[in-house]
């Protein structure tokens, strides 16, 4: 128990040491602002938990916001979690140390999944805690219900983690010392996400028709076993607020079972599957040697494109964000937010080129592969600095990575939303000018931040991307030109949805002229300057 | 002290990185491990030490079985590896604390090691200094510091005199044979033939994953007057 208490220890202590490194390194006031960020990230999720749980209230079933936020909970920390079980459990660099120590394969698993729980925490703490504190305000914050909420917080991390183990280890026990295991990975994390999406659905396709929905109403806690169906202990949960002991006793005896299984489990993880797959580095045959030559800027697209396919990490990153629209539209439709008919509604016609734009758009919107494009390379960075290549050259090799990417994303959308949304072939042709030129836009500006906030020194891939606040930063640009699309939607709205993409368009050409500018006067010469590590 | 009995490990279903390869060291021996690149001595360290499972073969240290009763046999010894991946964004000290509770050495004990190790290695300025500002040659000498904390019986080291300026292999060779002398004993791979001539007790020496050669510097060489360097380039020469 101490030895992982100590584990824990050393690990945090290194978290927080590169945290706050990257902060000072560019002095103390903005490094306190840009530590905020995150919470602005936050804001537009409590935004609408608050909109949900007045719903909820005004037909007085404001506990029903607390099920149904504690299963939300619950899907996002477990999606969240199998990249994060992964990238620590398995690529992470102190394995080899840890190998050598005495300390136990359990104490390491246990101490690797407390690491992980600060994060998941977080999400619980935004999407639960969120809820929580709106009810308790309603209900006048009654001491039973402050320590029940306090401790189900507490807790929301557990089983998510426990699951994800169990899902995600023995794939990659099966996955060790074969030939594609990066590939397999990803295929897998993918699967995952797959299927515990697609349980969702089927788990949600209840209410279609009117009587159904009688007949729920009609039953005491008809609505609270129909939104918590898929998960159980949210209803235990629930119960345990408003009035069972005896229900919130179930909850945290299954909170407390999945503790002793992980427990129990745990040193065969680190045998079966964490050993297993540090040692069988590198097998496989050897591949043909060719003495061919390489364009070089052919050969450094291959190098960017390289780095993230050959990391399990990045490359689901990358797919993630190529296709959000696709996954949020997927969640969307499970929620029983919107579906395909919604989206065809005639009271949404004026408004489907704006639709469709933001379809194809998203991925550079959501995504900001460039912003990470140099802190990807991380400590084989020296090997562009060593090798004599123009940083001009290093730097557009980066950026048609990201529109190499984005393009084929963006041309799958296209495709896609014009089979399911038709619009006028001028209007289609306005749209896709408009993205590509915001694709630009975007791509240079993640540049720039890059180059501004290196960030080469990371562990752990995961912490490459998500500690990483250079994404926060890159947001934070899309929500201003988002401000500024708007702007033009509301000075011309009047003139029609495709003047009006036609006019985000040259606002988007103007500002990646002027960014253009600002790039080749300055940013050139302050990345030949980023020291490698 | 250290046994290992016919280890055998490949990593790619096909080539034999070792193949059966035996190996026993006693309390007080002091043993250089050499060989050309590629030849198996960074993989029998790291089988010896845990990082990796041999495909066959046993690892015996202090009595202790690696395979049945690892955290007992861990204990026995310490190991300081050739890439050098810890955390990197602690200060020395904190690496030192968080070896020295691992392997429960007491706080006198740890206080009196630390600043006699770092002091010698002329690294205790740079102890409240994070580990990624530290040179190449610094990092090293932590990793050493850090693996003399615990005492333990068995040292391990893979090619430890890289990097080190003279000063510090000076230091790292007498502790060394300090070590030795106290009854402890010393496993270390490296290419400088010259360390291996004037301070081990035994020379192991392992070629394509076979050992093939495992005595006192006498009697590799034969007593043929030659030097070490021409019998090992003699015994491994491949044409
Ligand atoms: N992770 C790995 N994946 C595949 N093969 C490996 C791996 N590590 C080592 N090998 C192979 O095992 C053999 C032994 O390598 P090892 O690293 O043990 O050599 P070494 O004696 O330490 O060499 P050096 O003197 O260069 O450090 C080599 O043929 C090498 O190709
Ligand atoms: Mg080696």
């Amino acid at each position: 128990m101490n030895k992982i208490l100590k584990l824990i220890r050393i690990n945090m202590k290194d978290t927080a040491g590169r945290y706050m490194q990257q902060m000072n390194a560019r002095g103390k006031i903005s490094g306190k602002i840009l530590a905020l960020l995150p919470l602005l990230a936050a804001l537009p999720a409590i935004v609408l938990l608050v909109i949900i749980y007045e719903s909820f209230a005004q037909i007085n079933l404001g506990y029903l916001a607390l099920t149904y936020t504690n299963i939300a909970s619950i899907i996002l920390m477990l999606v969240s979690s199998v990249p994060l079980i992964v990238s620590s459990f398995f690529y992470s660099k102190d394995l080899s140390l840890l190998a050598t120590l005495p300390i136990k394969g359990r104490s390491i698993i246990i101490a690797k999944l407390a690491g992980l729980y600060p994060y998941l925490l977080i999400m619980g703490l935004v999407l639960f805690g969120t809820t929580s504190i709106l009810y308790l305000n309603d209900t006048g914050f009654q001491i039973r219900e402050m320590a029940i909420l306090f401790l189900a917080i507490v807790t929301l991390p557990i089983i998510p983690m426990a699951l994800g183990t169990l899902i995600t280890l023995p794939f990659m026990s099966l996955v060790a010392g074969r030939k594609h295991r990066n590939l397999f990975t990803v295929l897998g994390n993918l699967t995952l996400l797959g299927i515990i999406l697609g349980i969702q659905i089927v788990m949600s396709r209840t209410i279609n028709n009117t009587e159904a929905i009688v007949e729920i109403l009609s039953q005491k806690d008809g609505l609270l076993n129909l939104i918590g169906k898929s998960y159980p202990p949210s209803i235990w949960l629930t119960k345990g607020i408003i009035s069972s002991n005896l229900d919130f006793l179930w909850y945290i005896l299954i909170q407390i079972s999945a503790m002793i299984l992980i427990f129990f489990l745990a040193s065969k993880i680190y045998d079966q599957a964490l050993k297993k797959f540090n040692q069988q580095e590198n097998s496989g045959d050897s591949q043909k040697i060719s003495y061919k030559k390489t364009d070089i800027k052919l050969l450094l697209l291959k190098r960017n494109l390289g780095i993230i396919f050959t990391n399990p990490t990045f490359l689901l990153n990358t797919v993630m964000t190529i296709f959000i629209p696709v996954f949020i539209f997927v969640l969307y439709s499970l929620m029983g937010i919107m579906n395909l008919n919604t989206l065809n509604n005639p009271a949404l016609l004026p408004f489907r080129d704006f639709i469709v734009f933001g379809i194809i758009i998203s991925p550079s919107i959501l995504g900001s592969l460039s912003a990470t494009s140099i802190s990807r390379e991380g400590r084989f960075f020296w090997e562009t600095r060593v090798m004599p290549i123009r940083h001009e050259d290093s730097l557009a090799s980066r950026e048609l990575t990201t529109l190499l990417l984005f393009g084929i994303g963006q041309t799958i959308l296209a495709i896609t939303a014009y089979m399911i949304l038709p619009v006028a072939p001028l209007h289609m042709l306005a749209i896709i000018i408009t993205v590509i030129f915001t694709t630009l836009l975007m791509s240079k500006i993640d540049l720039i931040i890059n180059i501004e906030r290196p960030y080469l020194n990371w562990t752990n891939p995961t912490a490459c991307i998500k500690n990483n606040m250079n994404v926060m930063i890159s947001l934070g640009s899309r929500v201003i030109f988002g401000g500024l699309a708007y702007l033009t939607y509301y000075l011309f709205k009047d003139m029609g949805s495709s003047y009006v993409i036609i006019f985000i368009g040259l606002l988007a050409i103007l500002l990646y002229i002027i960014v253009l500018y600002i790039f080749k006067k300055i940013y050139v010469n302050k990345y030949s300057q980023i020291d490698a590590i | 002290m250290l046994k290992i009995t016919e280890l055998t490990k490949s990593y790619d279903k096909k080539n034999k990185a070792l193949d059966n390869l035996t190996l026993e060291i006693k309390k007080g021996e002091l043993i250089g491990f050499i060989g050309p690149n590629g030849a198996g001595k960074t993989t029998t360290l790291k089988i010896i030490t845990g990082i990796i499972t041999a495909d066959k073969g046993i690892v015996e240290i202090d009595g202790n079985n690696l395979a049945t009763n690892a955290i007992a046999t861990k204990k026995s010894f310490t190991f300081v590896p050739d890439h050098p991946e810890i955390y990197e964004s602690i200060t020395g000290i904190d690496y030192l604390n968080f070896i020295a509770d691992i392997y429960d050495v007491s706080v006198e004990d740890r206080q009196e090691r630390i600043q006699r190790y770092s002091s010698q290695f002329q690294l205790d300025h740079a102890l409240g200094k994070k580990i990624n500002t530290y040179s190449h040659g610094m990092k090293q000498k932590l990793l050493i510091t850090a693996a003399l904390l615990p005492e333990a019986p068995l040292f391990i080291l893979d090619e430890p005199h890289v990097g080190l300026d003279p000063h510090s292999s000076r230091v790292l060779k007498n502790l060394m044979l300090e070590h030795c002398r106290k009854g402890g004993s010393v496993l270390f791979s490296t290419h400088v033939l010259e360390v291996v001539e004037n301070l081990c007790h035994k020379i192991a020496i392992i070629n394509k994953g076979n050992l093939i050669a495992f005595d006192t510097l006498d009697n590799i060489k034969q007593n043929k007057d030659l030097s070490l360097e021409e019998t090992f380039l003699e015994m491994t020469d491949h044409e």
